[in-house]
C-alpha cells in the first residue's frame, strides 16, 4: 500500500518528494521503495518490448530494462555534482541521487503506463518501426524524468547552462553505451536467436557511423555481425 | 640629515559593488587541492585502463595538461595583472585559479566511473579522455575567469578596469587552453 502512495506522490509532485526526503532525512527508508517502484515500472516495460517477439525474449528484456535505467544514472551521478559546483551551483550528493531516483521511478512508471499503448501498436508495426517506437518512448517519458533532476538542483549560478548542458551530453553518451551493451530488447518475431547480451563487440558509436553510412546508400564489405558496413573512404 | 620614514597612508579602498557574488575564501583548503589533484591523476589512469591499445601515457595525462597549464600561465596572468594596476590582491587572483583548479579536479573525480565504463566496454577510451578533459577545461577556465573577474569587481575596480580584466581573463583563458592542448598533444603522441 505504501508503494502505491509513492507512487502517486512521485507522479504527482516529484520535486516536493524530493524536498520532503530532504527535509525529514528519511532518505535511507524511501530509497529501497524508490528502487522497487522504478524495477517495477521497468520490468513491465520490458516485458511488454520483449513481447515482441515473445518467448524467451520477454523475461531477458524485462530483467535488462531496470539496468538500462540505472547504470547511466550511476556511471553519471558522482560526476554531477562535480559539474554543478564548477558551475557555481552547490548541491548536496545525497539530494542529487534523491532526484535521480524519482527522476528515475517516474520515468519507469510512466513507460509502464505506456506500455498496454506501444503492445497495441507493436501488432501493427514492422521491425523498424518498432524500435523507433520504443526509443521514442522511451524518451517522451524520460523527459519528465530528467525534469525532476534539473528542478531539484538549486536556484542560481550564471553557468548553469553550461552544467545542464554538459549533465544531458554525459547521461545521453551513458545511456546509449549501456543500451548498446544490454541489447538485444526487441527482436524480429522470426528470429530464433534469442541471447540475453549480445557479445561487446564495436560500440554504439561505431553502430551509428555504420547506420549513419547506409543509410546514405554507402555499403562496403561484411562486418563482424553479417551486415553490410562501411569500411573507409571509396 | 636625519630621514623620517613616514609610512604611506592607504588609499581609501574603493566600494565593492553590490552586484557581485560573496567571494569565497581567497585559497582552497589543502583537502580541497589534494582531491582535485587525485582527482585529474584518476581520471589519467582511468583513461589508461583497457587492453585496447592505449599506452601508459595516459595515467598522467590529464594532471599534467591541466595543471601544467595553469602553472605555465598562472605567472604571467600574476604579472599582466600587477602591471595593468588592477584593484584585486594577488593572493585573489592566485587563488581563482586554485579554486578552478580544485573544483575541475573533483569533477574529474566525479567522471572516474563514466571513463572507467567506456575505456573497459570500447575501443575509445582515449578518445573520450581528451574529450572529457576539453569540457574539464572549458568549465575551469569559466570558473577561473568568473572569479577573476568577481574578484576584481569585489576590489572596487573602475570601469576602465573592469574592461582591462575582462580583456585579460578572457586573453589569458584562451593562452591557457592553447598551451594545455599543446601539453596533451605531447602527452598523447
Amino acid at each position: 500500500m505504501i508503494l502505491i502512495h509513492r507512487a502517486a506522490e512521485l507522479l504527482r509532485a516529484p520535486g516536493a518528494m524530493v524536498d520532503r526526503i530532504e527535509a525529514d532525512a528519511s532518505f535511507a527508508e524511501e530509497a529501497p521503495r524508490l528502487l522497487a517502484l522504478l524495477a517495477l515500472g521497468a520490468l513491465t516495460f520490458g516485458a511488454v518490448v520483449g513481447g515482441y517477439r515473445g518467448g524467451l525474449q520477454v523475461p531477458f528484456a524485462a530483467v535488462k530494462l531496470p539496468l538500462l535505467f540505472l547504470v547511466p544514472m550511476m556511471l553519471v551521478l558522482p560526476a554531477l555534482r562535480g559539474l554543478w559546483s564548477l558551475c557555481e551551483v552547490d548541491v548536496s550528493y545525497q539530494r542529487l541521487v534523491t532526484a535521480g531516483l524519482v527522476g528515475g521511478a517516474r520515468t519507469a512508471l510512466l513507460a509502464a503506463a505506456a506500455g498496454p499503448v506501444l503492445w497495441l501498436l507493436f501488432g501493427v508495426m514492422d521491425y523498424h518501426l518498432a524500435v523507433l517506437s520504443f526509443v521514442g518512448v522511451l524518451g517522451l517519458c524520460g523527459l519528465p524524468g530528467l525534469l525532476v533532476v534539473a528542478r531539484a538542483v538549486p536556484a542560481g549560478g550564471r553557468s548553469r547552462w553550461v552544467a545542464l548542458g554538459g549533465s544531458l551530453v554525459l547521461l545521453g553518451l551513458a545511456s546509449m553505451q549501456t543500451g548498446w551493451l544490454l541489447r538485444p530488447f526487441l527482436v524480429r518475431p522470426q528470429s530464433t536467436d534469442v541471447v540475453l547480451l549480445r557479445p561487446v563487440e564495436e560500440d554504439v558509436f561505431s553502430a551509428v557511423e555504420t547506420t549513419a553510412w547506409s543509410a546514405l546508400g554507402v555499403y562496403d564489405s561484411e562486418s563482424d555481425f553479417g551486415r553490410p558496413v562501411y569500411r573507409g573512404t571509396r | 640629515m636625519d630621514i623620517a620614514l613616514e609610512p604611506i597612508p592607504a588609499a581609501p579602498a574603493p566600494a565593492a559593488d553590490a552586484s557581485t557574488p560573496d567571494l569565497p575564501p581567497s585559497l582552497p583548503s589543502l583537502r580541497e587541492v589534494t582531491t582535485g589533484l587525485a582527482g585529474l591523476l584518476a581520471l589519467g589512469a582511468a583513461g589508461a585502463v583497457g587492453a585496447h591499445g592505449l599506452t601508459l601515457h595516459a595515467f598522467p595525462g590529464a594532471l599534467w595538461t591541466s595543471a601544467g597549464a595553469l602553472v605555465l600561465t598562472g605567472p604571467a596572468l600574476l604579472v599582466v595583472h600587477q602591471f595593468l594596476g588592477l584593484q584585486a590582491a594577488p593572493d585573489r587572483v592566485i587563488g581563482s585559479l586554485a579554486h578552478a583548479l580544485a573544483k575541475g579536479g573533483i569533477f574529474a573525480l566525479g567522471l572516474v566511473p563514466f571513463q572507467l565504463f567506456f575505456s573497459v566496454t570500447t575501443t575509445r577510451g582515449p578518445g573520450f579522455l581528451a574529450l572529457l578533459l576539453c569540457g574539464i577545461a572549458g568549465s575551469g577556465l569559466l570558473a577561473a575567469t568568473r572569479g577573476l573577474v568577481d574578484a576584481e569587481l569585489h576590489a572596487g575596480a573602475t570601469p576602465m578596469q573592469r574592461l582591462h580584466v575582462r580583456g585579460l581573463a578572457a586573453g589569458w583563458a584562451l593562452l591557457t587552453l592553447l598551451v594545455g592542448l599543446r601539453l596533451g598533444w605531447e602527452v598523447m603522441a
